[in-house]
């Protein structure tokens, strides 16, 4: 299989919140600005590599019918690793974060990545489909974060570029969450039939 | 009148899916129609309410006890898994009704973050056990009642001739998102 | 390497293996992440009495020592002569959506010098304002004021709390009568900011009430064990750790000093009372710190 089209498969033709519509709950949830929408692509892109990379390690070792709770074990063990080095380094992130890293668990991305890529692919190429698909989500974030931000408190990445009292407040609460991924899906659905 | 404040919170105030954004999947996949809308409810009731009672047991009877909360996380979503599947293998058994109307729902709802997340939220507020339980019941109303609304809407939608971008998810998540706007004139209610 | 079969044996030794090979894994982890953690969290509490207690207002605190009052922790902060410089004490209320805790710093008059939001839940872009609402507004020119050259004057209003003393000054919302500006359209997170500053203050002024008849007990050997007996019957938990900057203690006391703590402690409460401006939220001491602001 060529590397560079596993490499590039995540971040734009597969990319799994715009195009295959995975993992919503922390796409709206934690994306009220850019910068905590980036540490949860992060987030996401480490435990992601590294589930995929020890997956496909012990993928021989694992009986077929036993294979997801196997793999559940793995990916949560991971998530733990992340939420107890975010707690103790990062711990301001952590809190407004909050239970949004726990529930990396059952992020459909990870699993469906373990389940579909890394359990029939080698340990090289199963890292790669880890990054591109975790920069995937991580760009995703990003952007939805960002948009929101930059519509609701006129600030991006928390420099101003617009006075405050001209921002639409509606973007950084929960229905302007809704309302951003519609329209930023709506925009890559356009783009991509074109 | 405490159990009452925690039903409307928990159904209106800080609905679990349109102000907490947990359970979207399951929101955006089932709620083309209102039939399955209803049967997802009623599986998520039935697990979300179960598992919140085993994981609320598991943490304080051994987690706490053996101080080995750190495999908080590794141990709740096992003991789901475990869960779905075997309510799935009762129900077959004990009332195969209710297996027809539930059973094709039942496995999606171990990645259904409600279910963690409810069980995480339950042992971080510092509830009781019948607390826990209240609380859990009423948030799986309040998702199921999010969810029937929803498909209500989309059944409708349906019908409505949209620009080719729009269609499917986009129109969907902005529907959503004015339900949530429905849904915020209840803050500050509790 | 071939796959494994799915025989029951097999399932059961593989599944076992991989749960305690992430149990063990996971608890060498929690055993490297322990400390940080507890650092960290010490860290976030320290910060934010240093924050409410600025050096240039109150001076280098020595050492802290904390009083419980309705479950408000009070860290009463001392200089390096002993004096009682000022207090960190938490405040808490019911905000629009959930709890709201705030840590105020009180001189040692009751006049409050900053303070911090511990936690809060209010609605973003609104309610969350709280946290630099009270204080003096600051001008945040975003980058297309500099590029037109035109900067859109913020409303003005009068909301700053620092300085204001919660025994003299109305600290209430001028919906309410008070002398303050709520935060626009959230009323209710106001009130419940400045009812969280009003319990501080309570608090603060309870402990203070304590503290004299703690330090009203006669000063002979047996009164100043009498006193620490009181000490520990009123709750009062003295953070041993001599918090803070340890280096300036070192540098400011010679080791004797250090190891005789307890006696240290005991003439820190002596001359607390006796020669310290003792405090008080006495209207004439009051004033005048006033017009020094």
């Amino acid at each position: 299989m060529n590397k560079l089209k596993v490499l590039t498969n995540g971040l734009i033709k597969e990319n799994p919140v715009l195009v295959l519509l995975l993992g919503m709950c922390p796409t709206l949830g934690t994306t009220s600005s850019a910068i905590n929408g980036m540490s949860m692509g992060l987030a996401t892109t480490f435990v992601l590599i590294c589930s995929n990379v020890v997956i496909s390690l012990i993928k021989n070792l694992i009986p077929d019918k036993v294979r997801i709770p196997a793999f559940i074990v793995v990916i949560a063990s991971f998530v733990t690793i992340v939420q107890m080095s975010m707690q103790a380094y990062l711990p301001e992130l952590y809190e407004s974060l909050g239970l949004f890293i726990p529930l990396i668990v059952v992020n459909c991305i990870v699993l469906g990545r373990a389940e579909a890529f890394a359990a029939k692919n080698s340990v090289g190429v199963s890292a790669l489909d880890g990054i591109s698909m975790g920069l995937g989500f991580t760009i995703a974030l990003t952007l939805l974060g960002s948009m929101r931000e930059l519509l609701g408190t006129g600030k991006l990445f928390s420099v101003a570029i617009y006075p405050s009292g001209y921002g639409m407040l509606l973007f950084v609460l929960a229905p302007g969450a809704f309302i951003a991924l519609g329209y930023l899906i709506a925009i890559v659905n356009r783009l991509r039939k074109a | 009148m405490e159990y009452l404040l925690i039903f409307i919170s928990a159904v209106f105030v800080n609905n679990i899916v349109l102000a907490q954004f947990l359970g979207i999947c399951p929101f955006l996949g089932v709620s083309k129609k209102v039939d399955t809308a209803l049967g997802m409810s009623g599986a998520v009731a039935f697990v979300l309410t179960i598992a919140t009672i085993v994981t609320y047991v598991v943490q304080r009877s051994v987690l706490d006890v053996y101080n080995l909360q750190y495999l908080q996380t590794i141990v709740f979503i096992l003991i789901i898994a475990f869960l779905v599947q075997l309510v799935e293998i009762i129900l077959k058994k004990v009332s195969p009704a209710l297996y027809q109307a539930l059973g094709v729902f039942l496995p999606l709802i171990t990645t259904n973050c409600a279910i963690l997340g409810v069980a995480i939220l339950v042992i971080q507020k510092n509830f009781s056990l019948m607390t826990g339980v209240v609380y859990a019941f009423s948030t799986a109303i309040g998702f199921g009642l999010a969810l029937v609304i929803f498909s209500g809407l989309r059944e409708q939608l349906a019908l409505v001739k949209l620009p080719k971008g729009m269609k499917g998810t986009p129109i969907a998540l902005i529907v959503a998102g004015i339900l949530a706007m429905a849904f915020m004139g209840f803050s500050g209610m509790v | 390497m071939k796959k494994l079969e799915s025989t029951f044996p097999n399932m059961l030794i593989v599944l076992t293996l991989i749960a305690l090979v992430a149990a063990a894994g996971l608890a060498s982890m929690n055993n490297l992440t322990k400390e940080p953690i507890a650092v960290s969290a010490k860290k976030k509490s320290d910060d934010a009495i240093k924050k409410v207690l600025p050096k240039d207002k109150v001076g280098v605190i020595a050492r802290t020592e904390i009083v419980e009052v309705n479950d408000l922790k009070i860290n009463r902060a001392y200089g390096e002569n002993g004096c009682f410089i000022g207090a960190a004490v938490e405040g808490n209320a019911t905000g629009f959506s959930g709890d709201v805790l705030v840590m105020v710093g009180f001189d040692k008059d009751g006049n409050i010098l900053e303070y911090e939001v511990l936690k809060q839940s209010e609605t973003p872009g609104l309610g969350t304002k709280m946290t630099t609402w009270f204080k003096p507004q600051v001008a945040d020119t975003s980058l297309v004021e500099k590029i037109v050259g035109f900067v859109v004057e913020p409303a003005k209003v009068n909301s700053s709390i620092l300085g204001l003393n919660p025994a003299k000054n109305n600290l209430t919302v001028s919906k309410d009568g008070g002398e303050l500006d709520a935060i626009t359209a959230s009323t209710i997170s106001s009130r419940a900011f400045l009812l969280a500053i009003a319990n501080a203050y309570n608090a603060y002024d309870e402990a203070y009430k304590n503290n004299l008849k703690n330090s009203s007990v006669e000063k002979s050997i047996e009164g100043q064990q009498e006193e620490t007996e009181i000490v520990v019957d009123e709750k009062i938990v003295k953070n041993k750790k001599q918090v803070a900057e340890k280096k300036e203690i070192k540098k400011t006391t010679t080791k004797d000093d250090l190891k005789e703590t307890k006696d240290l402690e005991l003439k820190v409460v002596e001359v607390d009372t006796k020669t310290c401006a003792t405090p008080t939220n006495n209207q004439n001491n009051g004033k005048e710190i006033d017009i020094n602001e």
